[in-house]
């Protein structure tokens, strides 16, 4: 279904948490717990190291570039947030507020608007023009594992380690829905949180190993995935799910903490393909360019691959 | 998407009723929502223009060229381009992707009003002080015509000047008033007066039409707006029924009205006043029934603006030029923080059911799991919100990160 495009086998020399590819297709960035930002330029043929954005002074956990591919957030363990300029390789501010690890970030479509997720328990919505925090929405009672909007930019879905998925106004910041999966005994730490490419659903990984796609309106998981023979996708990490639109029935996607990455029919929750990466370690973030036509996956150990569509 | 699970009573209200903000950046003069209401431009009285996006209200972009008082701005449909009239004699079309001036023209004059041809962005009709007013096209070579000011079939004794005009959503006719208080329709092929309508006998300051052509209302200096029935465009302008619906004015304090703005479906009606009282008066335009006061300004009020999406109102200040914002306040919903929440208007005394402690033994996730099987839509998305405005992609104006 995929075959490889390029790899890029040691990003880093620490452990790699997270890589992103710019919206305008350009660039790729990687990250670490080095602490450092490396840019990459993508070219047809493949990739070249490009430069590194140091700064940070604990490791960074999660990036995300602007909608118009000219920043980059980064949040880290120092407890802050800093935006780049790509172009110019330096940060252009320091978003402070967070009293813990900073761990998950997310910006809205119009580029003005940052949220961030912490283990201090907190969601921040920032104001990008004025570097302000804007609001603090405080309803989780554990660190946030996951945040994204919704495609229109009003509504803020956060997953916990608390077992909540919540959702939130961006206007007001009223909390505006709760979902928690208690059907296996006891909730499980939320993991990861996507919405549906028309907003209707949400797919969450929890750490009882399952991914299961919410109708949020109805407070009802529709479907569950599971890895083969019903195994556990993921038990211990936060792993990036995504939603594959390219082909005429859609499919979910995940990665396993083994180095597989998965990808289920939406409808019958069947496996319909895995890919290998090889690398044996955690998947940490699958990422869709465009709506599938390539995939970008990321290993905890450094293996960074660009994946490209190959038939239905 | 959040309005489908906020409060319905709350975003069923068709008018905002509390004071939620006040922006103080410059002496604003006019303020226009851009058509999906995500940003708010403001035209401050020495000419600069700001960009203020309306989810985090702060200043995203400043446009610089004009020299004195903004008097007039208009979207373009797609949210990208923005045309602004100013006392520096100048109308300026703005790209908001670059943030410059991409068509100027300079009149022998200040400038009421212009007013963007909502299917052409290089059109604009204004309306020029002491001067006739103007058809222009800057696609080119700039292309300036001349509209009359004297109204069809009346003597050419009384000397008149043209003091406000606007243009129909299907841009198929311009819309003009006069000082006498008449009000001339011009086609926009022809550009000559296919009918006039003498309104009353003083000046007309505003001519407003609802969005979706239903209505139209006069506003003139005799302390009166006059709403009509649109009448149908699709038919020749002689043939036109203007009929008075209502005419609104307030007998005991004897307002001005100052400027006015229908709602997207023309049931109401707001305008800004001049004098003793500064509020925004809001009507429900089908009986002429007044609605609701907006309160809060200690200033007199000028430009007003309604974001239909958001539902709020905007108004500008005389002597300071503050922003005013009206909106709905939405209440927290209690029973969303816990989905077994539910909220109850009394005190319910609470009986245990016979089997709610029960130990059943059953695989509930299983049995869930099995349950499975409805075809799930991810993709296609809902058609509009909840209300009832379609989703649309607009022009994102770049906003830069401001260094430390």
């Amino acid at each position: 279904m995929y075959k490889t495009k390029w790899t890029l086998d040691k990003a880093h020399d620490a452990l790699v948490t997270s890589a992103k590819i710019s919206p305008d297709g350009g660039l790729l960035a990687t990250t670490s717990t080095d602490r450092t930002i490396k840019l990459w330029k993508l070219s047809e043929t493949g990739v070249t190291y490009w430069k590194t954005l140091a700064g940070h002074t604990k490791g960074i956990s999660s990036i995300e570039f602007a909608p118009n591919s000219k920043y980059i957030a980064s949040a880290s363990d120092d407890l802050t947030i800093r935006i780049w300029d790509v172009e110019r390789g330096e940060f252009v501010q320091i978003l402070r507020g967070h009293t813990f690890h900073v761990t998950v970030l997310k910006f809205h479509y119009r580029g003005s608007i940052l949220v961030s997720g912490s283990a201090d328990e907190n969601i921040r919505v920032w104001d990008l023009r004025r570097a302000k925090c804007m609001k603090v929405l405080s309803a989780h009672s554990d660190p946030i594992s996951s945040l994204d909007f919704s495609f229109d930019g009003t509504v803020i879905v956060s997953g916990s380690y608390d077992g909540l998925i919540r959702l939130f106004d961006l206007e007001t910041g009223q909390c505006l829905k709760t979902l928690i999966y208690d059907k296996s005994g006891s909730s499980y730490p939320v993991s990861h949180v996507t919405f549906s490419p028309n907003s209707k659903y949400i797919l969450s990984s929890s750490l009882d190993g399952f991914v299961r796609l919410w109708d949020y309106m109805n407070n009802k998981v529709v479907k569950t995935f599971q890895n083969v023979d019903g195994g556990a996708v993921a038990e211990k990490y936060s792993l990036g799910t995504c939603f594959l639109t390219c082909f005429a029935s859609p499919l979910v996607c995940s990665g396993d903490e083994k180095g597989k990455v998965l990808l289920w029919d939406v409808q019958s929750k069947e496996i319909v393909c895995q890919l290998d990466t090889g690398s044996g370690s955690p998947v940490m973030e699958v990422e869709p360019v465009g709506n599938g036509e390539e995939l970008l996956t990321v290993c905890m150990d450094g293996q960074v691959r660009l994946w490209q569509r190959e038939g239905e | 998407m959040n309005l489908s699970l906020l409060d319905p009573f709350a975003v069923a209200k068709e008018y905002p009723d509390t004071l939620a903000q006040t922006l103080a950046y410059g002496h604003s003069t006019q303020v226009r929502y851009s058509y999906k209401g995500d940003y708010l431009a403001s035209g401050l009285v020495d000419g600069i223009i700001l960009i203020i996006d309306t989810d985090t209200n702060s200043t995203i972009q400043v446009l610089r060229d004009h020299t004195r008082a903004i008097t007039s701005l208009n979207w373009s449909p797609c949210g990208r381009y923005l045309l602004s009239s100013s006392k520096d004699w100048k109308v300026n079309l703005w790209d908001l992707g670059t943030c410059t001036v991409i068509r100027s023209y300079n009149f022998e004059g200040p400038v009421w009003c212009s007013v963007m041809n909502p299917h052409n962005r290089f059109q604009f009709v204004a309306a020029l002080v002491d001067n006739d007013p103007v058809f222009a096209d800057l696609e080119n070579e700039p292309k300036i015509t001349k509209l009359d000011t004297n109204p069809r079939d009346q003597p050419n004794t009384v000397k008149q000047s043209t003091l406000t005009a606007t243009m129909t959503p299907d841009s198929n006719y311009i819309l003009t008033g006069t000082s006498k208080g008449w009000l001339n329709v011009i086609d926009t092929k022809s550009l000559q007066i296919v009918r006039s309508l003498n309104v009353c006998s003083s000046n007309i300051k505003n001519i407003e039409i609802s969005p979706n052509c239903s209505k139209l209302a006069v506003n003139s200096s005799d302390r009166i707006i006059r709403q009509y029935t649109m009448p149908d465009t699709s038919v020749p302008a002689a043939d036109w029924e203007f009929e008075l619906e209502t005419r609104y004015q307030d007998a005991v304090n004897r307002l001005q009205w100052n400027a006015l703005k229908f709602n997207h479906n023309s049931e109401y009606m707001c305008a800004s006043t001049l004098g003793a009282t500064h509020d925004v008066y809001i009507w429900e335009t089908g009986m002429g029934s007044l609605v609701k006061i907006l309160e809060g300004s200690n200033d007199e009020l000028l430009a007003v603006d309604w974001n239909y999406r958001k539902c709020s109102i905007v108004a500008t200040t005389m002597d300071t030029g503050t922003l005013f914002i009206w909106s709905v306040v939405i209440p927290q919903k209690w029973s969303a923080l816990a989905p077994d929440f539910e909220e109850i208007e009394e005190n319910i005394d609470y009986e245990e059911k016979e089997d709610e402690f029960d130990y059943v033994d059953e695989d509930d996730m299983n049995k869930q799991i099995e349950e499975e099987g409805d075809e799930i839509d991810v993709i296609q998305r809902e058609e509009v919100d909840a209300r009832g405005f379609p989703f649309v992609d607009s022009f994102v104006i770049e906003s830069v990160p401001v260094s430390e």
